[in-house]
């Protein structure tokens, strides 16, 4: 529980930090920077970010204060079925993605060659990525 | 795989929730172990065993395909 307790209050520290840096990004780059729809795009992607990061502090940071939410929320993490299904999920997710990003790059040949190179780049990343981390856990476990 | 988990709850009083609250798992954890759709990991079934002071093998068994 000592160990969740740390990464809780790493949590809330991440989590109230970016918050604070987009917060201060959404009000500073308006007055240096001429408002586009890309730096628009951008800003509000990472909002979204952060308002999660803002959800998962103060969740964090309640259960920090309160111990019987402390245990409820680390059986709600650690729970070894839920893992298995977002485990599951995720391995079903990728397997969908990929097949997915093959069938785009055959379409997307036709239509847009730079766009079919940049789902094929991003198929292998994946590709590569699994492969390492499957190396990775290979040696670990 | 089978289990008396159900039975040994009900012998002992205790719901799903309250279980759930001994081994450190959510109410649905159980329920899927006493419907048998989830198989308890190894610490699991252990601390499940160890709530009704039994062995692993007096609260889980292995269906004969699975032998």
């Amino acid at each position: 529980m000592e160990k969740f307790k740390k990464e809780l209050k790493s949590r809330v520290v991440v989590g109230f930090g970016f918050s604070a840096i987009i917060i201060l990004i959404n009000i500073f780059v308006p007055m240096f920077f001429e408002t586009s729809f890309k730096n628009g795009f951008v800003v509000g992607m990472f909002s979204g970010v952060a308002i999660l990061a803002f959800i998962m502090a103060i969740q964090a940071a309640k259960a920090l204060k309160d111990p019987e939410k402390l245990r409820k929320l680390y059986i709600e993490e650690h729970d070894e079925r839920e893992l298995e299904i977002l485990d599951r999920a995720m391995k079903f997710a990728l397997k969908f993605t990929l097949m997915l990003g093959l069938i785009a790059t055959s379409i997307c040949m036709y239509i847009d060659t730079k766009i079919a190179i940049g789902i094929i780049g991003t198929i292998c990343f994946m590709s590569l990525l699994t492969f390492g981390a499957k190396v990775y856990y290979d040696k670990k476990i | 795989m089978e289990t008396r988990l159900p039975e040994l709850r009900k012998m002992n009083k205790l719901t799903q929730e309250e279980l759930a609250d001994l081994v450190g798992v959510t109410r649905q954890t159980i329920s899927s172990i006493e419907s048998g759709k989830y198989i308890a990991s190894l610490p699991l079934a252990y601390k499940l065993a160890k709530v009704f002071n039994l062995k692993i093998e007096e609260v889980f068994e292995l269906e004969e395909e699975e032998v």
